[in-house]
């Protein structure tokens, strides 16, 4: 056993916690990585690196997902990942651990855990909300896009309606949708629309878009508008029917 | 300790029992010239010795000895306040105090010496017993050592066993220490294999839970950790760290439990997901005995809301989602049972009715885990009847758009058939062959017409060939022309396939080409011959 023996084959080394944090902190191959994975083992904190870990895994697929729909919140994600790295980087750093034969203090991991465990948990609570905000988004947009969408002649296909609809369902959970069955639904639902010739450019829903902001100031609203210019964006082709949406929406926005 | 101590222990004895310095130093003198203080202060000295031990051990004998020793105190000092033994000219009862001196003096030492033997012994019990203690212990080696050096048997005089029982006793206090260390080497030896089998345990349900679908990849960051603490533990020259050994053994029976759930969910959902195909070809077919077509083709997306196995889980947190699963494909299974049931018995049903039924099946993952929170109740009804009356037509649009594209572009890769959401591209595909005559070869799908086949027939034929003829050729030799004309074959049935249709000339390219192929296989089977001739 690789134990017994203490020999590592640090190319093997592998798992969520020290594939997305720690292999950042240390590359690979290091046996620093390990060490530092066991401290946090003894410190009780791998939970809650563990739940910061999942969290950032949620937030990337729905990065990923959102670019699909034209929004990005890739800077916002990696805000997040980065000061969960830093902040794994100061627990290793942490003056407590060094000089002192850790084995043998277990009141050194009481501490560092009452140190770190709050921090942690603050992180993977922002994440958490991150991830929310992404979810309301997400779901503004899938819903624009139905409603951009019904205004093509295409409203009526069937496995575009199945598609969008299943895009609704699966939004509840990310998670379990991998990348390429999200790309399929999502393919399912725009490429009858690829096929079509653009008629108006992006800029013309920009101009509609600026207009209708400027006067309504619910940010319920205002995020939809925006989702809707996002949407134009990504996808040009889909331009004269979001001005339809726009034009639709017009006699709802208002200034308070 | 010398002779001296041993005076002024009986001085002290004595003043305490009222007699004045000078009677004591009067009686000493005595004693002296008696000759019995020599043999009284070697008791005395013997005597410090069993206190020593005693307050070392506990010794049995020391009750004897002590009252032995009132005994001969009291004699002594009755001596002391007689002046018929003090007084120099009366001396009338010197022999018989003499006597009685000695015969006490005889008892107490052998007391005295029982009592020394006995102690030393209880020593030797507790040093062999220390010895064997602390055998595993990394840090009593210094002890250990030390304690075997002190001759406790050897020694005898009374000096000596004092400086050895005093010696021995200090090491006792260190020995009592590491004696606690101890218990945590016992601890962590338990600890460790505790660890080491919940890791072999869990590496093996986690490889069953992958074969079985599901993928608990954050498994591997404790088993990592765990690993590591099992090697930094082996290997460390100082006292293991029960808190880290605790903490470990805690957090791998919580991953153990996650494992052993996951599995459980991941055999229960495969088994569910199979009955549910079952019953979903069931009703199928029983639909179509009803010539409900329509309906049928609507139950192939009856389940397709379970989730696709494998699954890769990256937090436990995810395990319960696999449970809220299994709730509803239990759901669908009984619903889909009842239908089977009343199915199998009918002659006639109801088209409404039968609608209303399996409604809730398309619906039942959605209801239960994929709906909650999403949008308003409304919405999603008229979204939700909206999709399941379209799926009724989804298959057949389907269908049809593909036998348009391939009739005509002839042949298509799966991946042009962007309509169709990837996952379910190669299901719809496998249904489509089996209704319709297309060939799927790799990633592209070919109308199969008569011709086409025949063609298709003569490829692999012909291909097959190709490779007789090179194995042959290697064994014996073939004519090469043999080879030759195969590849020429070969290249006109490639260049022929390109068109699906066949013209009046590519039918007599058809033609020709098979004459071909049938002359090279007479010369062949003329080769067979040889070949089995050789033999």
């Amino acid at each position: 056993m690789a134990a017994k023996s203490g020999n590592w084959d640090l190319a093997k080394v592998k798992g969520p916690i020290y594939d997305a944090l720690i292999s950042k902190i240390w590359p690979p191959p290091s046996i620093e990585g390990v060490r530092f994975l066991y401290s946090l083992m003894c410190s009780e904190l791998l939970d809650d690196v563990r739940q910061l870990a999942y969290a950032l895994h949620r937030l990337k697929k729905l990065e990923l997902f959102s670019n699909y729909f034209g929004l990005s919140y890739s800077n916002d994600v990696a805000d997040i990942e980065r000061e969960s790295i830093e902040m794994l980087r100061k627990v290793s750093r942490d003056p407590l651990w060094h000089g002192k034969a850790v084995l043998e203090h277990s009141l050194v991991y009481t501490e560092i855990a009452n140190r770190y465990k709050p921090k942690i948990q603050g992180i993977r609570q922002r994440a958490e909300r991150l991830e929310e905000k992404i979810m309301e988004r997400l779901s503004l947009a899938v819903e624009e896009l139905a409603a951009i969408l019904n205004y093509s002649p295409h409203a009526q296909n069937p496995s575009y309606i199945f598609a969008v609809n299943t895009l609704k369902r699966v939004l509840a959970d990310p998670t379990l949708l991998t990348k390429n069955q999200f790309v399929a639904l999502f393919d399912t639902v725009l490429n009858l629309l690829i096929l079509e010739e653009a008629e108006e450019g992006p800029e013309s829903v920009e101009e509609v878009y600026q207009e209708l902001t400027q006067k309504e100031k619910r940010e319920e609203r205002r995020a939809r508008l925006e989702v809707i210019l996002a949407l134009t964006k990504r996808y040009p082709h889909i331009a004269k029917y979001a001005l339809k949406r726009l034009d639709e929406l017009r006699p709802e926005v208002r200034s308070e | 300790m010398s002779v001296s101590s041993g005076e002024s222990i009986l001085r002290e004895e004595l003043v305490k029992r009222g007699h004045t310095p000078l009677e004591i130093a009067r009686f000493i003198k005595v004693l002296r010239r008696d000759g019995l203080l020599e043999d009284l202060l070697n008791a005395l000295m013997r005597l410090f010795v069993v206190y020593k031990l005693a307050s070392v051990v506990d010794i049995e004998e020391v009750e004897d000895v002590e009252e032995q020793y009132r005994m001969l105190i009291n004699l002594l000092s009755k001596m002391c306040g007689d002046s018929a033994y003090v007084r120099p000219i009366l001396r009338r009862r010197v022999n018989e105090y003499k006597r009685a001196v000695n015969e006490i003096l005889d008892d107490l030492n052998e007391s005295i010496e029982r009592s020394i033997t006995s102690g030393l012994n209880k020593l030797e019990d507790i040093r062999s017993k220390a010895l064997e203690e602390l055998a595993e212990v990394r840090e009593a080696k210094e002890v250990i050592r030390k304690l075997k050096s002190i001759p406790l048997r050897r020694t005898r005089s009374p000096e000596e066993i004092v400086r050895n029982v005093e010696a021995f006793e200090q090491l006792l206090i260190v020995v009592k220490e590491l004696e606690k260390k101890k218990e945590v080497y016992e601890r962590s030896k338990k600890l460790l294999a505790s660890i080491e089998r919940l890791i072999g345990i869990i590496e093996e349900k986690y490889k069953e839970a992958e074969l079985v679908g599901v993928k608990l990849s954050y498994v591997e960051d404790y088993l990592l950790a765990a690993r590591y603490c099992l090697a930094e533990h082996v290997n460390s020259k100082s006292v293991p760290s029960l808190h880290c050994l605790v903490n470990a053994e805690r957090m791998l029976s919580g991953v153990l439990e996650d494992v052993e759930r996951a599995l459980k969910y991941g055999h229960k959902l495969i088994e569910l997901k199979a009955a549910i195909s079952d019953l979903k070809a069931e009703c199928m077919s029983a639909l179509r005995r009803l010539e409900l077509d329509e309906i049928a083709d609507l139950m192939r997306f009856v389940g397709s809301e379970l989730p696709f196995l494998p699954i890769e889980l990256v937090s436990g947190v995810e395990i319960e989602k696999l449970r809220l699963f299994l709730d509803v494909a239990e759901d669908l299974k009984n619903g889909l049972d009842e239908l089977r049931l009343e199915l199998s018995f009918a002659r006639e049903v109801n088209k409404e009715s039968l609608m209303v039924k399996i409604y809730p099946l398309l619906k039942s993952g959605l209801s239960s885990v994929f709906i909650k929170g999403l949008a308003e109740e409304l919405r999603r009804l008229r979204l939700a009847s909206l999709g399941v009356e379209d799926l009724t037509r989804l298959y057949s649009v389907w269908r049809r758009t593909t036998l348009d594209m391939l009739r005509k572009k002839g042949r298509l890769k799966i991946n042009e058939l962007t309509f169709i959401p990837s996952s379910w591209r190669k299901r719809f595909l496998e249904y489509l062959a089996e209704e319709e005559s297309i060939m799927i070869e790799g990633d592209t799908i070919i109308l199969a017409s008569e011709s086409l086949k025949k063609i298709m027939l003569l490829k692999r034929r012909v291909e097959a060939l190709i490779n007789l003829v090179e194995a042959l050729s290697i064994l014996k030799s073939v004519k090469p022309s043999l080879l030759d004309d195969l590849k020429k074959v070969a290249e006109r049935l490639r260049l022929l396939e390109v068109s699906v249709k066949l013209g009046e000339d590519k039918r007599k390219e058809l033609e020709e080409i098979e004459k071909m192929l049938d002359s090279i296989l007479i010369s062949m089977s003329a080769y067979e011959d040889v070949l089995y001739e050789t033999r």
